[in-house]
């Protein structure tokens, strides 16, 4: 509601007061809103709205805002803001501007107009008016009730000043006030908006039904309302003359035609709801005569049905005595083309002269309307014009006359006029009312003359007749002088002159043309497909000069000039019609307009005609076009076609000789019941038929043949001297062949008959196609070559270069007359290398990638550039390069085909294809282009993927190279440079399976030259859900390009298909910092999968060339991610394997060092006390043990991991495993002052096990609580069993094992992350060999385990 | 006659090296890690003739203790007052090493004797070093 106020607020102060004022009173006079306000304190409140003084205060107060506000709030008045939107905008440069106008304001008042006019009735009147006037008409009764008919305006209020009724309505349109105010003129007295016409109703008496008609808007504040309601209703029926009306009478935006006519309309409307009120049966009847004047005027119905409707309606509202209209002829006679009531025979017959002293010759000689209330007086007087015997309609008793001239459009084109005998009949009114039906009949009469004229030309059966018939009448229409109408050739792609009305250009009918290259009015209009009005060739530089000195000699100057396109379709014309006449009767808008009907309709006689010609035909063009389907080579073709021509011609022979351009040659293609031989040939001036035809390069019609002996001879029968027709076979200016044919005859054996014209027409129609196949033929096959040697230029050699070359060095060979160029696409520099261009043309070696070749380029498709000499394009690269070399070579193309060289998605290249003609690319022309361009792509494509390849395989080899885990890093790194990307990062699985961590982030322009990497590690929560895209692209099977819209990252699989993703909260943060300050908005994300296992991820982008991700970067990056993700695998099982025999060999190693190191002394005889001697043997004998339990184990692993061990079952007592494992640890218990607890729960029988493995299998567990246990502790083992299951359970109080950690203490050269910084040595065999024993006997080894205070490793095994 | 610090964490190792070195008339100190062995050195630093050390021990292992214990002041301070030459003569006894750990043993210690050896290996490379550092 507040932009309701905000909408008053913006009006102007005066507007603002007016606008308050009179809803305020509109209220009080309703009264419908009694009790809803406090009317009297609202008023009391309000300064005196009758001094003006009183208005600024009020604005000046701010209250006026709270008033219109509380009007609105307490729902006495309603403002609809369309859009909820303020009316008006306040732009940035503070220019106010209307975006909506419509306000609503609702009273009870509606119901007041059913006290005037029965709603219905009403209605369809009022809309019908208004739309035919597209106007607004309000409607105001004697209570001062304005009603809005129809035309959109809404408001409506009900007004009056005390007694005054002020004539306005509440419609609001406020956007003509404005409009009023921006011209400036009417704005002093123009408030609330404009008022086109007002006139009283009730004419013809009811003063009880009296009120006024309004067209328009608001009434003006001039119009002396009070008074003219005052002396209307004290006088009765007040007559202002439509002087007074004059004045207030709005143009905004009409012309003076339409703003009489609503004024004219409105008189009508007045007098007929007048008419409406006394009778209204009658008043219906009327409002239907009216309607079908209007609709007769939008050309539904036909001329006398339409002429005798407006007799009828004219009837029935003057009640004349006699009504005739009459008509134009030759610009001298006026001749009656309907009447009423006995318009003498010989006046229909011979018509006035428009030189004539009689009403109607006045009337039609001086364009102007004529009234004569009493004609008798009018005589008496002896005043000019003279009553003619012949004005006589209704004989001597003529005593009222009213004519109107009948003016359509500036022409004259006859003069309607109404007679009665009775005197004073007739008023200004009616003269104002006779005058808006004139102009409706007007437009009819002129609506059937155009269609009698066009009718007439529509006669002519010949193109040409067709023509010179609409050349000589149309210009009448247009009142021009001269008429030309040029047609398409589309073959030379020139328009030319087909037909004229002017003396001078009568010879050069069918010669004269315009082309792109001559330019001028007449091609512009062919090529806009627009029409072009040239008030003044003079003053037109751009047509200057263009052939309009040629047509209209040295005059040209002075003509005006308006040209309208004929049948445009694809935005091709096929052809101009073009009139010109005097300056100072220049062509207008409405001249266009009828131009503009006059060329679709010519374009569809042309058309009509054209294809009754070709239906002729259409039966041989389509066996034409069977045979050419099905004929393989350009001989089967041509020799059936010379068969079907003889049967077209009823002629026995056909000939067909395609020109050898090369050696200057025609041979003999095909040929039908002729005598040469397959191979003949005839050369240009060898006196040949064939060869005068391809010299003349035109049709030539011989009635005999030079030679009749020799052709008797040659056929071998006589059939006499025969006849015959050569056709030039032209396509594209270019002279394909010759078609010959001989020996007419009628029937077949009958007598001869002779080539006619009509043969010429129908060989001409049929060799244009024939000669545009032979073309296509001919240039199918030589771009089939060309492609086939580029091919094979590539095949062999493998060379993209050389293939280029070729393609472009003979791009003429494929298309005529056209060079070209050829460029690379450098994705890092944004520019085009040139890798080929046409020798003789040159071409710049490097295009920066703005304008045409952008369009194309971003588009993804060719860009034709139809005239390239007013190319803006073209123009700023000469101006901002400058250089000679680069300014003659683009002046040289006069229009070029920018083909870019895309496969997929990705770009390539571009090729240029020129030529120095503008306008000059033939739909061939583009398909060859077309075709180059995909084998181009198709080449450079094959070359990228070969050097992606190349580069793949480069870092595959180097990889291989790498050894240690930290190399095998680096080189995966350095790789993504060499592959040709600007930034990696890459990601590990970390042991625990739980994250992804960034190990490496490096930016690299090239294989060496590393660049900051601003980004920070980043490491992803593997096990967050749900899963962000970067761990969807971890987990998935392949490379996936992201993509960055904000801070959501889109996942683009394959073709970009966008798979849309949720903001992923904690994803999002990482990429925040990293992308979006980074401004990498594509990434690439690769998953590295070695032998199934994902070992991390690949994260690429390009961030400094930002070249985006194709597929190929799908392939080449899937290809190396399994090379990397192997080399990465194998680096860390390298790493496994290393230390996993560095820490058997130390295993194995200490035992022989004390047995070595032992026994040599005691070989040696250093020692010799027997003690020392017995100790060193027991030494010596628990290491030879410690060896073997060793040497048990890496073969008993290496038997597990060769899937070869099996048990050897014996007797054996648990007990006694037990007490042979403690004493094998003897040394390593007292040395760390362990105490060993046995505590057998159960007895346990003698079991059938493997002892030896199952003793290996305790080994292990008691050598790892010994290992992890502190000195001074306490391993306790305790032996159970449960009738099912034997348990032998080993507590320590060791350091304990990481929960995460429990999972992994089986695998095979596990060493747990305690055991590694406690520096503990270890073989990290002897679990998994436990675990592999104790499995084999059908058991299972258990862990409980408590950090820092030990764990229990507890071997369940069944008893057997 | 020389006093000889014995670094060995495995008892039977220990054993054998102080007797053989005992067999060679020379009086071995044992340690059983590079803790244990620092805070001899600490006491008895002056009278520490030789140290042989195994490099992969529990607790400190020997590239961390010949660091530490050249860097220590206590013995440096002990050394040079009984004017010996500040460093300890060093032969490291240990397994098989990577190429890289050989290389750095050569710097840090005098001499390296692989296990496993004999009694003559140890008192040949010992008297050798002694002999060397004019001991």
């Amino acid at each position: 509601m507040r932009e309701g106020v905000t909408y008053i607020a913006s009006l102007t102060q005066e507007e603002q007061a007016l606008f308050t004022l009179l809803l305020l009173n509109g209220l009080r006079a309703d009264g419908a809103g009694a009790g809803k306000v406090d009317k009297q304190a609202l008023l009391a409140n309000l300064p005196d709205m009758t001094e003006p003084a009183g208005v600024p205060s009020l604005i000046a107060e701010g209250r006026l805002d709270e008033i219109v506000g509380e009007l609105v709030e307490k729902g006495y008045v309603e403002m609809e803001v369309i859009d909820g939107k303020s009316c008006y905008e306040v732009t940035d440069t503070g220019e106010q501007v209307l975006r909506e106008n419509r306000l609503l304001i609702t009273s009870d008042s509606e119901s007041l107009l059913s006290r005037l006019l029965p709603e219905e009735e009403l209605r369809r009147l009022l809309s019908i008016l208004a739309d035919v006037l597209t106007t607004r008409i309000c409607i105001m009764d004697e209570n001062g009730v304005f009603r809005i008919g129809s035309g959109g305006a809404k408001g409506l209020c009900p007004m009056s000043l005390g007694d005054t009724v002020l004539p306005a309505c509440i419609c609001c349109d406020l956007l003509a006030a404005r409009r009023a105010r921006q011209i400036g003129a009417h704005s002093y007295r123009c408030h609330m908006g404009l008022v086109e016409c007002i006139a009283p109703f009730s004419l013809t008496g009811a003063p009880d039904r009296q009120g006024f008609v309004f067209l328009g808007r608001i009434a003006p504040r001039d119009l002396d309302v009070a008074g003219f309601v005052q002396s209307w209703r004290t006088r009765g029926i007040p007559m202002p003359s439509t002087d007074g009306l004059e004045s207030i009478v709005e143009n905004e935006g009409k012309s003076e035609d339409e703003i009489a006519t609503i004024r004219r309309i409105a008189v009508v409307i007045a007098k007929l709801l007048g008419a409406f009120l006394k009778d209204l049966d009658e008043y219906s009847t009327k409002i239907n005569t009216l309607s079908e004047v209007i609709e007769a005027g939008s050309g539904l119905l036909g001329q006398d049905e339409t002429l005798a409707k407006i007799m009828n309606a004219a009837e029935a509202v003057f009640h004349y005595d006699g009504a005739a209209i009459w008509k134009m002829q030759d610009d001298r006679q006026l001749t009656p083309i309907t009447w009423k009531n006995g318009v003498p025979d010989s006046v229909s017959d011979a018509g006035f002269d428009l030189d004539g002293d009689g009403f109607v010759s006045w009337i039609a000689r001086e364009r102007m309307p004529l009234l004569i209330s009493d004609v008798s007086e009018h005589v008496r007087m002896g005043r000019p014009p003279k009553p003619k015997y012949r004005d006589y309609i209704t004989g001597q008793g003529l005593g009222s006359f009213v004519g109107v001239p009948l003016i359509v459009e500036g022409i004259l084109i006859g003069v309607f006029e109404i007679e009665t005998r009775r005197r004073g009949q007739f008023t200004e009114f009616d003269q104002e009312l006779l005058m808006a039906i004139a102009r409706m009949a007007g437009v009819v009469i002129r609506n059937f003359m155009l269609l009698e004229v066009l009718t007439d030309i529509s006669k002519e059966d010949d193109l040409a007749g067709l023509l010179n018939t609409a050349a000589t009448e149309l210009p009448r229409l247009l009142g021009a002088e001269y008429c030309s109408i040029f047609l398409f050739d589309h073959e030379k792609r020139r328009l030319v002159l087909r037909a004229t009305n002017s003396r001078q250009l009568e010879g050069e009918v069918d010669s004269a043309y315009y082309d792109a290259k001559k330019g001028g009015l007449t091609w512009h209009v062919a090529s806009l497909g627009e029409t072009v009005v040239l008030p003044n060739a003079q003053h037109s530089p751009h047509y200057k000069g263009h052939y309009l000195e040629d047509e209209y000699g040295s005059g040209a100057e002075d003509y005006g000039f308006l040209a309208s396109p004929l049948g445009v379709r694809e935005g091709e014309a096929h052809g101009v019609v073009r009139f010109a006449k005097r300056q100072g009767t220049v062509f207008g808008g409405r001249d266009q307009r009828l131009a503009e009907i006059l060329g679709t309709w010519l374009s569809l006689a042309i058309d009509r005609m054209q294809l009754a010609i070709a239906r002729e035909h259409s039966e041989l063009l389509l066996r034409i076009a069977e045979i050419q389907n099905r004929s393989s080579t350009i001989e089967e073709l041509l020799t059936s076609v010379a068969s079907e021509m003889t049967q077209t011609f009823s002629c026995r022979e056909c000939e067909i000789w395609l020109a050898e351009k090369e050696i200057g040659e025609f041979q003999l293609k095909g040929q039908y019941g002729g005598p040469g031989a397959e191979t003949a040939r005839c050369r240009l001036g060898d006196g040949t038929f064939a060869a005068e035809i391809a010299q003349k390069r035109q049709i030539i019609r011989r009635p005999e043949i030079d030679d009749p002996g020799a052709e008797d001879s040659l056929r071998g029968e006589s059939l006499g001297p025969g006849n015959q027709l050569g056709i030039p076979l032209v396509h594209a200016e270019e002279l394909v062949g010759v078609l010959t044919l001989a020996n007419k005859r009628d029937h077949f054996d009958g007598p001869e008959g002779q080539f006619s014209e009509n043969d010429e027409t129908t060989g001409r129609i049929i060799t244009t196609q024939l000669a545009s196949t032979i073309c296509l033929h001919g240039r199918r096959e030589k771009l089939s070559e060309l492609l086939r040697v580029v091919d094979d230029l590539y095949i062999k050699n493998r060379d993209t270069q050389a293939a280029l070359t070729h393609m472009i060095e003979n791009v003429r060979v494929a298309i005529p007359d056209t060079w070209g160029a050829l460029y690379r696409y450098d994705v890092s520099n944004d520019v085009f290398d040139r890798i080929a261009y046409s020798a003789e043309a040159g071409a710049p070696p490097r295009i920066t990638n703005v304008g045409h070749v952008k369009t194309a380029t971003d588009e993804g498709k060719p860009l034709y550039v139809s005239d390239a000499r007013d190319c803006k394009e073209h123009k700023a690269i000469i101006n901002s390069d400058g250089s000679p070399e680069v300014k003659a070579y683009i002046e040289s193309i006069g229009s070029e085909y920018v083909v870019p060289l895309m496969v997929v998605d990705r770009l390539y290249g571009v090729l240029y294809v020129n030529k120095s003609e503008p306008d000059a690319f033939t739909i061939a022309d583009k398909q060859a282009t077309g075709d180059l361009a995909r084998r181009a792509s198709l080449l450079l494509e094959s070359d990228a993927l070969l050097k992606a390849r190349a580069k793949l395989y480069d870092a595959a080899f180097r990889l291989q190279g790498a050894g240690q885990m930290g190399e095998v890093l680096e080189e995966v790194v350095k790789c993504i440079g060499v592959l040709g990307y600007d930034r990696v990062r890459l990601y590990l699985v970390t042991p625990d399976k739980r994250e992804l961590r960034s190990e490496k982030q490096v930016g690299l322009n090239s294989e060496d030259n590393v660049r900051a990497f601003e980004g920070g590690e980043i490491t992803f929560d593997m096990t967050e859900h749900p899963p962000g895209p970067s761990i969807l692209a971890f987990k998935g099977g392949g490379p996936v390009i992201l993509v960055r819209e904000g801070t959501v990252a889109h996942q683009t699989i394959e073709d970009r298909d966008t798979e849309g993703m949720q903001v992923h909260p904690t994803e999002t943060a990482l990429y925040e910092k990293e992308l979006e300050r980074e401004h990498v908005e594509e990434w690439l994300d690769l998953p590295l999968i070695a032998a199934g296992n994902r070992i991390g991820k690949i994260t690429v982008d390009n961030k400094w060339s930002k070249r985006p991700f194709s597929r190929i970067d799908c392939e080449v990056l899937g290809l190396f991610g399994q090379y990397a993700a192997q080399a990465i695998q194998n680096a860390h099982l390298t790493k496994e394997r290393e230390g996993f025999f560095r820490d058997i060999s130390h295993s194995l190693v200490s035992p022989l060092t004390s047995i070595r190191g032992l026994t040599v002394m005691l070989a040696d005889g250093v020692i010799t006390d027997p003690k020392t001697v017995s100790e060193y043997h027991e030494i010596i004998a628990r290491e030879t043990e410690h060896f073997s339990v060793l040497a048990n184990q890496i073969l008993n692993l290496s038997r597990i991991e060769a899937g070869a061990f099996d048990l050897s079952r014996e007797e054996a007592s648990v007990a006694q495993i037990v007490d042979e494992v403690i004493d094998l640890n003897r040394f390593a218990l007292e040395e760390k002052r362990i105490e060993v607890v046995k505590s057998p729960k159960s007895q346990i029988d003698v079991l059938v096990i493997d002892k030896a493995a199952m003793k290996d299998a305790l080994q292990g567990i008691v050598d790892n609580a010994i290992k992890f246990s502190g000195s001074g502790s306490r391993i306790e083992i305790v032996t159970d069993s449960d009738g099912q299951n034997v348990s032998i359970s080993v507590i320590d109080e060791g350091m304990g094992i990481p929960t995460d950690e429990l999972a992994r203490i089986w695998g095979r050269h596990y060493r747990g992350e305690l055991a590694k910084q406690d520096k503990i040595r270890g073989s990290g065999i002897g679990l998994t060999v436990t675990k592999s024993i104790v499995e084999k006997h059908g058991g299972e080894v258990q862990v409980e385990s408590t950090l820092g205070k030990g764990s229990t490793f507890t071997i369940v095994f069944p008893r057997s | 006659m020389a006093r000889i610090l014995v670094v060995e964490d495995k008892a039977e190792h220990r054993r054998f090296i102080c007797d053989a070195l005992r067999s060679g008339n020379h009086e071995p100190v044992d340690a059983t890690d590079g803790q244990d062995a620092i805070e001899i050195l600490r006491q008895d630093g002056a009278d520490i003739d030789l140290v042989t050390l195994d490099y992969s021990m529990p607790r400190m292992d020997g590239a961390e203790f010949l660091k530490q214990m050249r860097s220590d002041p206590k013995i440096k301070e002990l050394r040079e007052r009984s004017g010996k030459e500040p460093t300890i003569p060093v032969v490291v006894i240990t397994v098989f090493k990577t190429a890289k750990e050989v290389g750095e043993m050569r710097i840090l210690a005098d001499a390296f004797l692989p296990k496993p050896l004999d009694h003559k290996d140890i008192l040949r490379t010992v008297e050798t070093v002694l002999r060397e550092r004019g001991v």
